[in-house]
């Protein structure tokens, strides 16, 4: 029994002959070279984990924003009187890619708000000028964003000391 | 007396005049020309004795018989009369022999299989690799674009721009790259399936042997002179088909 099922199966030299000479080989040679000539892509994007860029609403990583400074100037022409400028630096070394930008200011004391841009281009220390003018001991708070096109990324909270 | 003499002589003149006269007539020969289908490598024996290939006979007048054959064709066998100093045309088409129709009809099945099992084979593996191809390209193109979006994640200023990204590229692009990855693994199976059978009909169609023509009318036709020797006792002529591989 087991004699008559060996004779069934091929002889295993002719066949390798067969397959490597005939268009068997070729074949096998192709599927060989298609599976080996593609390269796999996987789908380990995680949109959780993209927190790292700055523009990013979800940014996750250190502070954009650092508080430096309120300077009161006396305004030289007239109506005269004083302007306040509450001064903050953007941390653009967290930044993917150089890029300019502008940041959303609001100021958490008086709800005021405005756009602030990079003066002089490429500067990352910015000046925000507060419409309603404070003296005395106390601590202005600002909200501020990464802004481009109108549209606004994480917000964070700078406050510091009044002049 | 004389006059019976006389009488006898001129009867044995006359009969022998007739006699000559006849004798002249008999040896007077025509011309036979053969047009048979297949005309160019038929053969046939002429009265039962000589075997010829030729298309163009000079024959004594009087009935002959020719049996012609052609490979793969049944003999014919016929007597024509031929008219002394006249052409006469034999015009013949040889049937196919039973046996070479039966050969064809195997052949044909034969083709018929070995196109079962190794054209229809080969081109459902040409399909499925053309398909598993366009797979691939889909694939790579949706894995291309997830690596796209990751890049313009990266080097994105505009925070809108960002979150369409995130909320709704993205998505899409993932969700286009599992289709694709499905669709690939899939069309790759077949592919891989098809190849496989492919390969194994291949194997299978190469140790069936190709049916051989045994023609046997040829065995018929050679069987049919007798062509002698140089002790001039002679043979008789037989056919045989080996098939050669």
């Amino acid at each position: 029994m087991r004699n008559t099922l060996l004779s069934l199966l091929p002889d295993p030299r002719r066949v390798t002959r067969r397959f490597v000479d005939g268009p068997c080989g070729t074949m096998a040679l192709l599927v060989i070279l298609l599976l080996g000539g593609t390269s796999c892509y996987k789908n380990d994007l995680d949109v959780a984990e993209l927190t790292n860029n700055p523009f990013d609403a979800d940014y996750s990583g250190a502070a954009i924003f650092s508080f430096e400074e309120v300077v009161n100037e006396a305004q030289p022409v007239p109506p005269g009187g004083t302007a306040q400028y509450v001064v903050f630096r953007v941390n653009s070394a967290l930044f993917l890619e150089n890029t300019s930008y502008q940041v959303k200011v609001r100021d958490l004391v008086t709800g005021d708000e405005d756009l602030v841009g990079q003066v002089p281009v490429g500067s990352d220390v910015l000046r925000y000028q507060r419409d309603t003018v404070q003296f005395g001991a106390g601590e202005v708070c600002l909200e501020l964003r990464l802004s481009n096109n109108l549209s606004y990324g994480r917000a964070e909270t700078l406050c510091g000391p009044l002049q | 007396m004389s006059t019976r003499k006389n009488f006898i002589g001129i009867s044995m003149r006359a009969c022998a005049c007739v006699l000559l006269c006849s004798s002249a007539s008999a040896q007077s020969t025509g011309k036979l020309r053969l047009l048979v289908d297949p005309g160019h490598d038929f053969a046939f024996v002429l009265d039962g004795k000589h075997r010829m290939q030729s298309r163009e006979l000079d024959l004594l007048e009087g009935n002959h018989r020719l049996q012609i054959w052609a490979p793969t064709r049944t003999i014919v066998d016929t007597t024509v009369y031929v008219r002394g100093g006249s052409t006469r045309e034999l015009l013949i088409r040889l049937p196919f022999s039973p046996e070479y129709r039966a050969h064809e009809e195997e052949l044909r099945k034969f083709r018929g299989r070995l196109v079962l099992q190794k054209a229809l084979p080969t081109v459902v593996t040409v399909g499925a690799g053309a398909w598993t191809l366009a797979a691939y390209l889909k694939y790579a193109k949706a894995g291309k674009q997830l690596d796209t979006d990751e890049e313009l994640y990266r080097t994105s200023a505009d925070p809108a721009e960002i979150a369409e990204l995130k909320y709704q590229s993205i998505p899409e692009h993932q969700d286009d790259f599992k289709k694709a990855n499905t669709m690939l693994i899939i069309s790759g199976s077949v592919f891989a399936l098809a190849a496989a059978g492919t390969i194994w009909s291949y194997l299978r169609a190469g140790n069936a042997p190709a049916p051989t023509f045994d023609d046997k009318e040829r065995v018929r036709f050679d069987g049919l002179v007798w062509v002698p020797s140089a002790d001039g006792h002679g043979t008789w002529l037989a056919g045989l088909t080996l098939p050669l591989r």
